[in-house]
């Protein structure tokens, strides 16, 4: 089966791989290893560090198909046709091919743009909490308010509690989320027997 | 916020974090002390992962500035990272790789 349709697009880009007109091929050595193809089919590819030759490597590709300059193959053409011209499809050395969409074959779960994002700020929150040192936004401007209010009106000193994870202003902070619907939950056990505020800075 | 010094004592100096802060009074907060709060989160972060750069700024004012509020603008946390790392800028450097690393090892957000 040959490619119906010749939609490539660099994976890191999003965008098409320009196609080069044949006897011309030019390939950036920058170019990445992975490219997406959104319909189903066979592909065929010229090595970018073999220009002058006219030897393909194609391959049936089913998930992940990684195709090798090892694996040049004559069988396929080194060209892509559409209705007005013959087009190359220049490409580094060593290629993998991912099927975006091409039923019946299952196609790799994508991630979504933002997983990694995501996981990225887990993995901050994560070590915030390590150390007992995460709060929610919402619940540490609440804490700031009215630990501003503990010191301004309590009438006995304020001394700092032994445990980082009951500050004496978490109730008055409860208090004044109640109004607006926020709840501020039971803070998490301290995960370490030292707690960061008793570490003698090192 | 004591790993941040923004505790004052009734002398005017800031409480370290130790035993003594346990027992010390206190009897004001540094000004600034929300900035100076987040700041050292910040700095933390970047001193225990090692490999925060410039790509991350969005996943910090993620950690650090999630309110959960569709009305709070995702550009406004940034721009919230960006004028907390200004003010690290003593603190922290960035490498050619866009990682920022910490200056002095000795730092609070090091020590911690």
């Amino acid at each position: 089966m040959v490619l119906s349709s010749h939609e490539f697009f660099w994976i890191d880009r999003a965008v098409p791989i320009t196609p080069l007109v044949e006897d011309s091929p030019t390939c950036s050595a920058a170019s990445p290893q992975l490219f997406w193809i959104r319909e189903g089919g066979d592909v065929s590819l010229r090595p970018s560090s073999n220009e002058k030759s006219n030897s393909t490597c194609s391959g049936n590709y089913s998930r992940t198909l990684p195709v090798k300059n090892s694996d040049t193959l004559a069988s396929l053409p080194a060209t892509t046709s559409r209705a007005d011209c013959r087009q190359h499809l220049a490409a580094p050395r060593s290629l993998a091919v991912t099927v975006l969409s091409s039923p019946p074959m299952q196609t790799q779960p994508q991630r979504p743009p933002d997983a990694e994002k995501f996981s990225r700020s887990a993995q901050m929150v994560e070590r915030l909490r390590r150390d007992v040192l995460y709060t929610e936004k919402r619940v540490r401007d609440r804490l700031f308010v009215a630990l501003e209010l503990a010191l301004a009106e309590s009438p006995t000193p304020l001394i700092l509690p032994a445990s980082p994870a009951t500050p004496p202003t978490t109730p008055a902070a409860k208090r004044s989320a109640t109004p607006s619907s926020f709840r501020i939950g039971k803070s998490p056990p301290a995960p370490s027997a030292t707690p960061c505020s008793l570490r003698e800075p090192s | 916020m004591l790993a941040a010094r923004t505790f004052l004592a009734q002398n005017g100096t800031a409480l370290e974090p130790g035993l003594r802060a346990q027992a010390t009074v206190v009897a004001s907060l540094k000004e600034g002390y929300r900035d100076l709060t987040e700041t050292f989160l910040l700095g933390f972060l970047i001193g225990r992962l090692g490999d925060i750069g410039t790509r991350d700024h969005v996943a910090l004012a993620h950690a650090l500035f999630r309110q959960f509020d569709a009305r709070v603008p995702l550009a406004d946390l940034e721009d919230r990272v960006v004028l907390l790392l200004a003010s690290l800028h003593d603190r922290i450097s960035l490498r050619e790789d866009g990682i920022y690393s910490l200056l002095d090892d000795r730092s609070p957000a090091a020590a911690l």
